[in-house]
């Protein structure tokens, strides 16, 4: 049967070249967007993961406190656990830094006196969201202490980029993928309906549903892996053409790979299974 | 071997102004025999083509109850309907033959149909093909055949798969009376060989050559035996 089933599903390709090819295209141009916005998604995520590890507290002094004053808040800081370093810029170390900016020197020249407070960098072994906050939360009512910042705006704006971003590949995907469908329902129809004869015969003389259903369904599951490997294929291209100009791009982890492939796959099972319905009622 | 049982069968139909049921078979009641020769007479439109339908089940009965044997095929599961088929040779009033298909694989193409290997396939066909007489032209494509030819490869066709019993749907149609004689022969002797037929004309003057025959007359549906 399987035998059958293949040579069938192999006469029918050649039988309706144009409309498989169609069929094949739509379905590889809409697993090439979701793709796209895929890689765009799990390179973003890099950034942030990235940006994640260099985060770290900045906690900015009241000016004029004493040493041991200073020196009582780092201890304190250090007790509460997950810290890794603590380093301490005075005011004037701060105002050294910033002074390497021409421009920058001359306005705080201008004002006179030093407008920076001293600070502590202080860096988590942890650094989840979630420990940053509470840390943060709790320096934040700590005798001395001017302001916490942690860029936690810069982080959160990141994510609803990203978010943004998917959502938007995913849209674009479903919307591409229903087009797909139809196209693949439409060529699986079309080559049943010129082979109606056919079925009809085999129908009367004893075939079973499932064995003319079979060729069909092989059909849409072969046109929906070529267009799936077509857009994999041409994924891989724009990566590549990417990689020549831009460092560390990465490329789809295997399990969003598998589920594009899959999706595909599925895409054009589904299409052709619905389209042949109709046809097969004994 | 087969028997209807108060069968009917109705379609239904809406005209501008009327929705009413079409009476295609109102009450049948028949035995066809296992072996026997049983022709189906009546004119165009009588229900001669939805008698056969409903054997092989392309047709429910609106009432009554048809039964194959102890097999009750108005409860005929729809994953048995093929093969149910598979016992039945069919000839159809429009031969249904695949045009871009040689004579070979037109009868081939049954046997694919139920997965038969390859090897089976090729001295089945040639077997059918040979109680025809249509071997020498197993090449050649249907629109190369004469009328007559065409309705012997569907007699092939039906053959192939030794069925139990062959329904035959207006074979005569058509054809001269030399052409009717030789199909009437070969149907003949695939009853002796134990095949029983039942075959539906409109023409009353068939000649049926000696052959002893159960027969049923349709006209609007309604039966009279004889």
């Amino acid at each position: 049967m399987i035998g059958y089933a293949l040579r069938e599903a192999k006469n029918n390709f050649r039988r309706e070249k144009l409309a498989n090819l169609s069929a094949i295209w739509s379905l590889s141009i809409s697993i090439l967007i979701m793709g796209v916005f895929s890689l765009i998604g799990v390179n973003l995520n890099k950034v942030i993961n990235d940006l994640k590890e260099k985060v770290e507290i900045v906690v900015f002094l009241d000016d004029d406190l004493s040493i041991e004053k200073i020196g009582s808040i780092r201890k304190k800081i250090f007790n509460m656990g997950n810290i890794e370093d603590i380093i301490y810029t005075s005011k004037d170390e701060a105002l050294s830094d910033l002074s390497k900016d021409a421009e920058i020197a001359h306005y705080i020249k201008m004002m006179g006196e030093n407008p920076l407070p001293a600070s502590f960098n202080v860096k988590l072994i942890d650094k989840k969201m979630e420990q940053l906050n509470n840390i943060a939360k709790r320096i934040k009512f700590f005798d001395g202490i001017k302001e916490v910042r942690y860029g936690q705006e810069e982080v959160k704006n990141l994510n609803k980029i990203i978010f943004f971003i998917k959502s938007i590949g995913i849209g674009l995907g479903i919307m591409l993928g229903v087009i797909s469908l139809s196209m693949i329902i439409y060529t699986i129809r079309l080559i049943v309906s010129l082979r109606q004869d056919e079925i009809r015969i085999m129908q009367l003389v004893g075939a079973t549903a499932g064995f003319i259903r079979m060729p069909f369904l092989l059909e849409g599951l072969i046109a929906g892996f070529l267009g799936a490997i077509c857009g994999l294929g041409l994924l891989f291209g724009i990566y590549y053409l990417l990689i020549l100009r831009f460092e560390g791009i990465l490329f789809l982890p295997w399990p969003i790979m598998a589920g594009l492939g899959g999706g595909g796959i599925l895409v054009g099972f589904i299409g052709s299974f619905i389209s042949i319905q109709k046809y097969i009622e004994v | 071997m087969i028997r209807f049982e108060h069968v009917c069968k109705y379609y239904f139909a809406q005209t501008s102004d009327l929705e009413k049921n079409i009476n295609a078979l109102v009450d049948i009641n028949v035995v066809i025999k296992r072996g026997g020769f049983f022709v189906l007479f009546g004119p165009n439109g009588a229900g001669k083509t939805t008698f056969l339908k409903l054997i092989t089940c392309q047709e429910r009965p609106s009432a009554g109850k048809i039964f194959w044997g102890e097999q009750d095929l108005s409860k005929i599961k729809r994953k048995h309907i093929p093969f149910l088929r598979r016992k039945i040779g069919m000839i159809f009033q429009d031969f249904k033959l695949l045009y871009k298909k040689t004579i070979f694989e037109n009868i081939a193409f049954v046997l694919s149909a139920i997965d038969l290997p390859k090897e089976v396939v090729f001295d089945r066909v040639c077997e059918a093909l040979n109680k025809v007489d249509l071997i020498r032209k197993k090449n050649l494509y249907p629109y190369q055949l004469s009328h007559g030819e065409r309705q012997k490869l569907c007699i092939a066709r039906a053959l192939v798969n030794n069925p139990e019993i062959i329904l035959a749907d207006e074979p005569m149609a058509n054809l001269d009376m030399e052409t009717q004689e030789e199909l009437i022969q070969i149907l003949s002797k695939t009853n002796e060989e134990g095949v029983t037929v039942v075959m539906a004309t409109n023409n009353k003057k068939t000649d049926f050559n000696n052959i002893s025959y159960q027969s049923l007359k349709l006209v609007g549906g309604k039966s009279k035996e004889s």
